[in-house]
């Protein structure tokens, strides 16, 4: 058996305490980085699906839907709630100048019925001018959908061929959608047809919250794609100016608002990270600094014994080494222990879009993490592996006399 | 001071298993009834995972009481499988509810999945533990 | 070997006062012969141990020589130097010198673990001779932290001879021991030097000139032979 150099895993063995404190503390700068690092990155994707979903330019909604609280989260991001406004608003809007496309969608909830409990988003669009759903829809069935054919969001636990009940009627899953981290992954799609009939049925039974609307006669929501000679905000002004009791947006500025929660959030983000690490390497770079200066007997009796001035200080910087890769390493785990399976509900809890991003990118960042982590921790220590090498045993161990 | 050393990892996977079994009640448990009073899966997934979970229990405090004998050590390489397979009852052995953002999706499955992963590991070093030690005595 | 110093000396910088220039050792001329014990006396503050260090190649004198042979160990550059020490000098430091964290065997064996041993088991062996021969052989697994001075003494004896150099330099190796220990320790600096290793003992213990084959004392950083 060979005898060979462990001195640092003996000296890490021999003051556990110290060495544990300090393997928790590089864990906990390693998990802020694969924390941090991944929400920021899974907010980014979740906003870049979001616009990729979005072709329209401006959305017209009735003016009383834009004063609801969760209005735009339900036009842009598919969350729960409708309403209606008067097909002649289209044909109004339709008049205008500088549209290029425009089309209708009209929107249900459902009740807390058939496969789950929870109330879905049911989204209808018009096959024959729709602009913005089918190219993702025709992506992912390869045709177009038939009366009762729907299409739902990633997160629905339905199966393509299932069959899915709302307001008693049966509809065919046709197709499933790639996933975006925003309340769409729990929307259903449809066309006209498919929704007219499911808005009836629900009147029939008493349960929505409209009354008296006629299904073929209101929409509940107008996207408009702007021509391009015409500038966007023209167009916008002139509906906001002709078209009364409707509001229009600029879907852009409704991103901007998502993105700028998104900028905020980020911000917030790195400054926890920037202080968890300021903090994180100043106490090591004292740890490191301390311990060393209280061996510096042990060091000048290594000295005395064979060592040179590089092997002390390559001692010192592995010894640090060890520590700080075993924490961040132990961190990235338990980074990855929180964000993997806890990101339902961190999605839930943030209202932003969420979406983890590849796996491949995912790894990229915690083994960026490891890195980083370790690499911060043996630079904290050079300065002490720098001073401790310069030493002179001799007046060191000459003691005080 | 040694006797609670040696005893760390049993106390360790008496707290995580103690956790397992009143949390998947108390704190992260499934989704409620239906209103009219009908469960859904998920509550089922809840049950087993209570029941591995007083298992898991009762095996940690085996391993706790016996120290580092024989029995402590395989009462710890037992855990291991049970662990493992607690870990799979959501959403494998037992499907969850078929909407994502419900609450059996978002906490109980991945708080069963953190605390299982947790006691495999530590009952796997502590297994680990136990052997050098023998190895060491030997 | 034999190991001279020419014409040594060691400036320090006192620290605070401008530029206090202050003379340990001065201008010294000194030779230690093979297989024999060579004792350096004098007052504390007296330099001695200055001297000491630089002929063990722990400080590099202002100016002057120390010769192994005829190789001037100054001119080589730290890497070299630190090999060279490691297989031809051993030092026994002043006060408690043992790194806490290693066992007393790890101790005694530290050489080995700084630059590996093919051969664990007969370096291990030679350290349990060691210890034998010291009357510490049933210390081997214990921490320093359980070990008297004396036995501590005895340690650092062992690990400077552990490689077997070809000399041993010790720095007060009796200081703060009992009467039983002192003598234990000088007996076994004898022994050494008669088995043919150079040994230079820095002591103001008066009992050490009976064990020296050369005397020497140190007076305000000068050098007379006794």
């Amino acid at each position: 058996m060979k005898l060979t150099e462990s001195l640092s895993f003996k000296n890490i063995k021999g003051r556990p305490a110290r060495s544990l404190a300090l393997t928790i503390l590089t864990a906990i700068m390693a998990a802020s980085i694969v924390v941090g690092t991944v929400t920021v990155t899974s907010l980014k994707t979740g906003l870049g699906a979001l616009e990729s979903r979005l072709g329209a330019d401006i959305m017209v909604v009735p003016a009383s839907a834009a004063s609801k609280k969760n209005f735009e989260n339900i036009v842009l991001q598919g969350s729960k709630g409708y309403f209606y406004m008067d097909r002649t608003y289209y044909d109004k809007v339709a008049e205008r100048e500088g549209i290029e496309k425009i089309s209708a969608q009209l929107f249900l909830a459902s009740a807390s019925a058939g496969c789950c409990s929870v109330p879905l988003q049911i989204i209808g669009y018009d096959p024959e001018t729709d602009f913005t759903v089918s190219p993702w829809i025709r992506k992912s069935t390869g045709g177009e959908l038939g009366l009762l054919d729907v299409v739902v969001g990633n997160d629905l636990s339905v199966f393509v061929g299932d069959t899915i009940t709302f307001y008693n009627v049966r509809c065919n899953v046709v197709a499933k959608l790639d996933k975006t981290g925003t309340d769409l992954d729990t929307a259903v799609y449809t066309n006209t047809d498919t929704i007219k009939r499911l808005i009836e049925s629900s009147l029939e039974l008493g349960m929505n919250d409209f009354r008296d609307i006629d299904p073929d006669k209101v929409v509940s929501c107008i996207l408009i794609k702007v021509a391009d000679d015409h500038p966007v905000d023209e167009v916008l002004n002139d509906l906001n100016l002709h078209v009364r009791r409707t509001k229009s947006f600029k879907t852009k500025d409704m991103i901007s608002g998502v993105s700028d929660s998104l900028i905020g959030v980020s911000g917030i983000i790195g400054i926890l990270m920037c202080a968890v690490w300021l903090l994180g390497l100043v106490i090591l770079f004292l740890a490191f600094t301390l311990s060393v200066n209280e061996r510096r007997k042990e060091f000048a009796v290594l000295r005395i014994a064979g060592a040179s001035r590089r092997k002390i200080s390559r001692t010192v910087v592995s010894e640090a080494l060890i520590i700080t890769l075993g924490g961040s390493i132990a961190g990235t785990a338990a980074g990855l222990l929180i964000m993997l399976p806890f990101n339902g509900l961190i999605e839930e809890s943030m209202g932003l879009p969420f979406l983890l991003p590849e796996a491949w990118v995912i790894i990229v960042l915690c083994f960026a993490a490891i890195v980083v982590s370790a690499a911060a921790g043996a630079a904290s220590s050079a300065y002490s592996a720098h001073r401790v090498s310069r030493l002179d045993a001799g007046l060191v161990l000459r003691g005080d006399n | 001071m040694n006797n609670i050393k040696s005893r760390a990892g049993g106390i360790i996977l008496f707290i995580l298993s103690i956790a397992l079994t009143v949390g998947i009640k108390l704190i992260f448990p499934a989704c409620g009834p239906h209103d009219d009073g009908s469960f859904m899966n998920c509550h089922w997934a809840e049950q087993a995972v209570f029941g591995s979970g007083i298992a898991l229990t009762t095996v940690s405090l085996i391993v706790l009481i016996f120290g580092s004998s024989k029995v402590s050590l395989g009462a710890s390489l037992a855990m291991i499988p049970t662990a493992a397979v607690t870990a799979l009852i959501p959403d494998v052995f037992i499907p969850l509810c078929r909407m994502p953002m419900m609450r059996c999706h978002t906490i109980m499955h991945p708080a069963v999945i953190v605390i299982s992963c947790l006691i495999a590991v530590t009952a796997l070093v502590n297994a680990a533990v136990i052997i050098r030690k023998k190895e060491r005595s030997k | 070997m034999i190991i001279t110093g020419n014409n040594v000396s060691k400036e320090f910088i006192r620290q605070g006062k401008g530029t206090n220039r202050f003379v340990a050792v001065k201008q010294t001329q000194i030779r230690i012969e093979e297989g024999k014990l060579t004792l350096l006396t004098g007052r504390s503050g007296s330099g001695k141990s200055t001297l000491l260090n630089m002929l063990a190649g722990l400080l590099a004198p202002t100016s002057g020589t120390v010769m192994y042979g005829d190789d001037d160990i100054y001119s080589l550059d730290d890497e070299k130097l630190s090999a060279f020490r490691m297989e031809n000098i051993g030092v026994i430091p002043q006060g408690q010198t043992a790194v806490g964290t290693l066992t007393v065997i790890e101790n005694i064996c530290l050489s080995y673990m700084l630059k590996g041993a093919d051969d664990r088991a007969s370096v291990y062996s030679y350290a349990r001779e060691l210890m034998a021969r010291f009357g510490i052989p049933e210390l081997e697994n214990e921490l320093p932290s359980a070990l008297s001075g004396g036995e501590l003494r005895r340690m650092a004896i062992a690990r400077a001879m552990i490689r077997k150099p070809g000399v041993i330099f010790a720095d007060e190796p009796t200081c703060d021991l009992d009467d039983e220990n002192t003598e234990l320790v000088l007996k076994i600096l004898k022994n050494t030097a008669e088995n043919g290793t150079s040994v230079f003992v820095v002591s103001h213990e008066k009992d050490a000139a009976q064990y020296a084959d050369f005397c020497y004392s140190m007076n305000a950083g000068e050098i007379s032979a006794l």
